[in-house]
């Protein structure tokens, strides 16, 4: 080995001991490893079901060429039942869903009336755990502040009084949010946090032990989809990059829409009754009648190919959903409300969820 | 009604330990570190799908870093033809991992600027140590190859080392 192999070898030794990988690449593996592995169990049982169902219909086939029947073919499994029963006869409310099919949620007692009551605490299920499980208590104090919820990437954020509170896949429980006053939206996605920050901007954080910067730009966080945060300002809405903190205006948006949610495939705005869904890949927006629910709160959330437009009944536990098949326009209405995210929807069905991929 | 995998379990702990390690030799690999990330992540994904066979095994970190190479040698077939840099940049993209370790700018550059291949090869001659034939079996490629592609990297390398040295003087 001469002088310039040596020099090599040097230079790409010294990378072994170079940066740390970054803090939510351990979990986008291990996120895709288990989705990975369930598609194969999936394409297994359908390969198992099929061969069942074609040495069935081969062992009819003699009999069906003289009855006329063939084989019908087999769906793969693609439902998942979360339990929402918990101890003490409360129940399981779920609050927010994960790309991953994670439901995190709260627990509500329900009276005879039907009338829904926070008893609090954070409680988390998902494709693989049915029966929710708590994962952190909250205070009586923070139940008012207690409504709404988000999971990104194995990262769960909720609210505790004026601050966040965020479970790392550690399992530990951070403190975050400084800046966020109570009201603003928040999100959690590829292991970032993101808050609007009142006054000042939009605030990210590095998962929950990270460290904190806020892009300063005026007006209300009202979406996220990684990498863009989605702020209106008066009669205008920004696209900000958290990673550049650039920022450009989002063409032809509705003026002071009334809610805006974003996925990674669309872009949807709800003006009053009308719900219009722009594909952000084409750019080419589409305008539907959203239903008129007599409800005290009204939820919309994005997944990959679904757009679920849900409102709660006036005391809690019912409700009621509209789910747009975003590739065809096609919608169902759903009798319980409804979350959607990544290739997941969730649906309240009287005592369960069902999880569905979609 | 679904049970948990208890296999993850074991595989989670594995790439705990063991990701840090993997992550920094993709990026000898493939030099950059968003490349690096998406490298070790499919990697580690297609071993993880597969964990219940790959455990066994007496070197699950090995089988990780020859996937990494095979899934490097699949993208260059399938690319057809690899992107060449005609002439070696002067200065390379930001690379901290070099710049931390040496001041020679022309030697770090040229090889941040080098084809995947030449560099996958240089990585296995001289980080892994492995003989010429065994980074043939590796790449799925004959030893001729291999020797090629080492030959043609030294060659950008020295002249970008002669380049810098002449600069230098002035």
């Amino acid at each position: 080995m001469d002088d310039l192999e040596r020099d090599v070898a040097e230079h790409l030794r010294a990378l072994l001991v170079a940066d740390a990988p970054p803090a939510e690449l351990a979990d986008r593996i291990l996120t895709r490893t288990a989705a990975r592995r369930r598609r194969r169990r999936a394409i297994a049982a359908v390969t198992v079901v099929t061969a069942l169902v074609v040495c069935g219909a081969a062992a009819v086939g003699v009999a069906g060429v003289r009855n006329g029947s063939d084989p019908q073919p087999v769906a793969a499994p693609s439902e998942v039942t979360i339990q929402r029963g918990l101890a003490g006869g409360q129940r399981f409310k779920a609050m927010a869903l994960g790309p991953d099919g994670t439901v995190l949620g709260t627990a509500v007692s329900v009276g005879p009336d039907g009338a829904e009551h926070l008893r609090g605490g954070v409680w988390k299920a998902s494709p693989t755990v049915v029966v929710p499980r708590r994962v952190q208590s909250t205070s009586a104090g923070s139940l008012p502040y207690l409504w709404t919820m988000a999971v990104g990437d194995r990262v769960q954020v909720w609210p505790e009084g004026e601050r966040l509170k965020c479970l790392g896949p550690n399992g530990s429980v951070r403190t975050i949010g400084a800046g966020w006053s109570g009201r603003e939206r928040f999100y959690a996605e590829r292991g970032l946090v993101v808050w609007g920050h009142a006054g000042r901007g939009v605030a990210v954080a590095s998962g929950c032990d990270g460290p904190t910067r806020t892009i300063p730009v005026k007006g209300f966080l009202k979406g996220f989809s990684y990498p863009l945060a989605f702020v209106t300002e008066g009669a205008k809405t920004w696209q900000v990059d958290v990673r550049s903190s650039a920022k450009s205006a989002v063409a032809r948006a509705p003026r002071s829409p009334d809610e805006i949610v974003a996925g990674p495939t669309a872009l949807a705005w709800v003006t009053g009754d009308d719900l219009t869904v722009r594909d952000r890949a084409t750019g080419t927006d589409r305008t539907v009648r959203l239903p008129v629910y007599q409800s005290s709160s009204i939820q919309i959330t994005l997944g990959d190919h679904v757009l679920a437009y849900s409102g709660s009944g006036e005391d809690g536990d019912e409700g009621q959903a509209r789910v747009y098949d975003l590739r065809t326009g096609a919608y169902v209405d759903e009798p319980g409300p409804a979350l959607a995210a990544g290739g997941w929807l969730a649906v309240q069905a009287g005592d369960v969820y069902k999880l569905t991929r979609r | 009604m679904p049970t948990p995998d208890p296999q993850l379990g074991a595989f989670e702990e594995f790439v705990e330990h063991r990701l840090g390690a993997l992550y920094r030799y993709a990026w000898v690999l493939t030099g950059n570190r968003h490349d690096a990330e998406d490298l070790v992540q499919e990697a580690l994904t297609r071993t993880g799908a597969s964990w219940w066979r790959v455990r066994r095994k007496d070197d699950p970190e090995g089988y990780v870093r020859t996937a990494m190479v095979r899934i490097m040698s699949n993208r260059w077939r399938r690319s057809g033809r690899e992107e060449l840099t005609p002439d070696p940049p002067d200065l390379g993209a930001p690379d901290p991992g070099f710049e931390r370790v040496t001041a020679d700018a022309g030697l770090s550059a040229t090889l941040a600027g080098l084809p995947p291949r030449m560099r996958v090869v240089l990585a296995l001659r001289y980080v892994e140590q492995l003989e010429d034939n065994e980074i043939a079996s590796m790449l799925g490629c004959s030893p001729g190859t291999v020797r090629s592609q080492a030959s043609r990297a030294l060659a950008k390398l020295r002249i970008a080392a002669a380049t810098a040295e002449e600069d230098s003087r002035g």
